[in-house]
């Protein structure tokens, strides 16, 4: 147990203590400050200034159809679209779309009859929902002119034309639309954290192979003090660089909580439920716990560290496939299909697919401890595997041997 | 103290490795152990520091099973290898506490020991920033940090400049002296003659010869006879006439003459012949095999 500890205290330290490591961290914490503060600086960086100089207006130009009251038209348009600076254009069609080629209107309209028009623009953006908006101007315009034709009084109209549906939602369950973003970030933090400090398991005892300071190691500590110790020395460090980054994360968001407000992605991440957390935390552990015995009987089989790509591959293929299946399933909407209630009780794909589960969907408290005890067990099971695929490994040196080879000897072992 | 290995054999898949081995290493004497690469000198030395389990045989320290938790073992493999990019005192440290030692004990005994290899200026120095020789020393170093009762050194002299290895020598003397168990596994024989009393030659995972290096030497037939006289070039007709009564036969080797005597007995007559010629004598002596001609001569052919 002594043995454990110090080379749990000296795997934790390698990494704590390693400058890129702590660099990266800082950068992301630096990066995430940055981020959440970025309104509060443009507020700062704008009050600075004596006078604020306010946004020039687009400038619209309007071609109203013949026999029309122009300037009524005018001023409704003007009033229905006030980021426009509206202008009454009598050129001729060629000259309106010179117009606006050269820049001296932002846009054209011209009304060919009071339910068509032209819409001219330069180039046109991807995001650019003028039209969507124009329809319903000269919608709305075309029913109060009729409206008024029919001798309905202007107030009357008002009132039609602005009635407003009234709806409240109630809801017995989650609502996806708040769980969504935060899910969707934590779900890639889980992906990301248990791929690379899984890697860094691999190339960490690959490491010490190629070197060769596994001759000293192997001979002054237990293999299983060893793999146990490197994998939980890597697996904390990896949780303390997490924390530090949600950590940080929900210390910025707030100290500028008022003026993410107004935003709903930004205040539906933060304000997700402890629970969900503590989830990720659980999860991270057991995913990482498993696939991690696995990285580290990889990387004890790989003489350098080139060779862990290959040895990694089918590892993490079935990660990648697993990620693939819940981030379809999110963003379908059902994290609940059959093929996710499967996947949550698989060992290699449920940290992933039962979190989400959790997180966005009906997940039962029954479903969790089942789902959490597979996990459990079979990391055990693949644990004692890794650690005699290790045990193994670790003295063999020329070409990595194969997957056949690797149950031979542990069955002769076993037997 | 007496490490002992009694009759263990080990197979890896098919390849039997060691086909029943046994050997006696005592406290204050050096072990050396020999054999051609790939003789299974390695095999031994992990079944002795318990890497992996023998088949069948026993470990033994003073007649009871080897328990490395209860006595320091310091080993030199012959693949060195230290964590290239950690600073030399860490290193040495967690060596030194995966073995049992306290913190501050390794510590201590860091700085002890590189100061007595004349490196104490490397101490917060990486690994990866040292000549190969002194990366070496580091190895020693991390070898000797629990003050070990069993030192078993895989080539310990590869590598070393003849100041280095002076440096090494002192230090194997000093473990000799104070008692410890060394086993030494060399190919370069002129250590091995400095160091070791006993010798075990390892071939084929089979001990094919072991003792004392004076007894094996003397228990080879004294029956050939090392000539050296200023007049070599005349002697040969003188031996092969007038001495032919005793003489075998003769061979020039490195400027001396081989005398083959047709019996070890007959010394006297060879003596007394030699003393009644012409011929002035510089050296006469029986040949002794070095242990390089015993090695390839237990070894040659097999692996």
């Amino acid at each position: 147990m002594k043995q454990f500890f110090q080379v749990f205290k000296f795997e934790y330290a390698n990494y704590i203590k390693n400058r890129i490591f702590l660099g990266i961290t800082l950068a992301l914490v630096i990066g995430i400050g940055i981020f959440l503060s970025f309104p509060r600086i443009t507020r700062f960086m704008g009050t600075s200034q004596d006078t604020p100089q306010e946004q020039e207006k687009m400038v619209m130009a309007l071609q109203v159809t013949q026999g029309e009251d122009a300037d009524k038209t005018l001023a409704f348009f003007s009033a229905a679209l006030p980021e426009y600076d509206v202008r009454l254009a009598q050129e001729r069609e060629d000259a309106l779309k010179a117009g606006v080629e050269q820049g001296k209107y932002n846009c054209a309209v011209v009304l060919l009859t009071p339910l068509r028009y032209q819409y001219v623009v330069n180039n046109m953006s991807l995001y650019d929902s003028t039209t969507v908006r124009l329809n319903e101007v000269i919608l709305s315009k075309y029913r109060s002119d009729t409206l008024a034709q029919l001798g309905i009084s202007s107030d009357q109209i008002q009132q039609v034309l602005t009635a407003q549906v009234e709806s409240e939602t109630v809801q017995t369950g989650k609502s996806q639309m708040d769980s969504f973003f935060y899910t969707y970030i934590l779900m890639f933090m889980l992906y990301m954290a248990i791929v690379m400090y899984g890697q860094f398991v691999a190339t960490g005892v690959a490491a010490e192979k190629s070197s060769r300071a596994m001759e000293l190691l192997i001979t002054a500590a237990r293999p299983v003090n060893l793999m146990c110790g490197k994998i939980i020395g890597i697996g904390l460090a990896g949780l303390t660089q997490m924390s530090v980054i949600l950590g940080s994360g929900f210390l910025f968001y707030n100290l500028n909580r008022s003026d993410w407000a107004d935003n709903q992605i930004v205040s539906s991440i933060f304000d997700m439920p402890l629970s969900i957390l503590l989830y990720t935390v659980l999860f991270f552990l057991l995913g990482f716990f498993i696939y991690a015995f696995l990285f580290g009987a990889l990387g004890s089989l790989a003489n350098r560290s080139e060779d862990i790509n290959t040895l990694s591959m089918p590892v993490l293929l079935v990660f990648i496939a697993s990620f693939l299946i819940v981030m379809y399933s999110m963003a379908s909407g059902n994290v609940d299909s059959p093929l996710m209630v499967v996947c949550s009780y698989i060992p290699f794909v449920s940290p992933m697919a039962m979190f989400t589960r959790i997180a966005m969907g009906g997940a039962q408290w029954w479903e969790i401890i089942i789902s959490v005890a597979i996990l459990v067990v079979s990391t055990g099971v693949v644990a004692v595997i890794s650690a005699g695929i290790y045990r193994v490994g670790v003295l063999l040196y020329g070409k990595p041997p194969k997957l056949t080879e690797v149950f031979k000897m542990l069955r002769r072992k076993a037997g | 103290m007496e490490l002992a290995i009694d009759n263990i054999s080990k197979s890896f898949g098919e390849k039997e490795v060691l086909k029943g081995i046994s050997l006696r290493a005592h406290g204050g004497k050096a072990l050396g152990l020999l054999g051609r690469n790939g003789a299974g000198k390695t095999t031994t030395i992990r079944i002795i520091m318990n890497v992996f389990p023998p088949d069948g045989g026993r470990v033994l320290l003073d007649g009871e099973t080897l328990d490395l938790h209860n006595v320091r073992v310091g080993y030199l493999p012959e693949e060195r290898g230290l964590y290239p990019k950690k600073l030399i005192s860490e290193q040495l440290c967690y060596l030194g506490c995966l073995r049992g030692m306290k913190k501050s004990e390794a510590k201590s005994s860091a700085k002890r020991l590189l100061q007595k290899l004349g490196m104490e200026e490397y101490l917060d120095k990486k690994l990866d920033t040292l000549s190969k020789g002194n990366q070496q020393k580091i190895q020693l170093a991390a070898t000797l940090i629990n003050d070990p009762e069993i030192v078993i050194l895989d080539e310990p002299f590869s590598g070393l400049d003849p100041v280095n290895a002076m440096l090494l020598k002192d230090l194997v003397r000093e473990m000799i002296s104070k008692g410890k168990v060394v086993l030494f596994s060399s190919h370069q024989m002129g250590y091995i003659e400095e160091f070791c009393d006993d010798i075990a030659i390892l071939n084929g995972g089979r001990i094919v010869l072991s003792g004392g290096i004076r007894e094996i030497k003397r228990s080879y037939d004294r029956s050939d006879i090392v000539l050296n006289s200023p007049q070599n070039h005349e002697m040969e007709q003188f031996l092969l006439t007038r001495c032919k009564a005793f003489v075998k036969g003769v061979e020039q080797k490195n400027g001396e003459w081989m005398v083959h005597l047709t019996d070890a007995g007959q010394k006297g007559r060879l003596m007394e012949a030699l003393s009644h010629s012409e011929y002035e004598i510089d050296g006469f002596r029986v040949y002794e095999p070095s242990l390089n001609d015993i090695f390839v001569r237990y070894t040659e052919g097999e692996v």
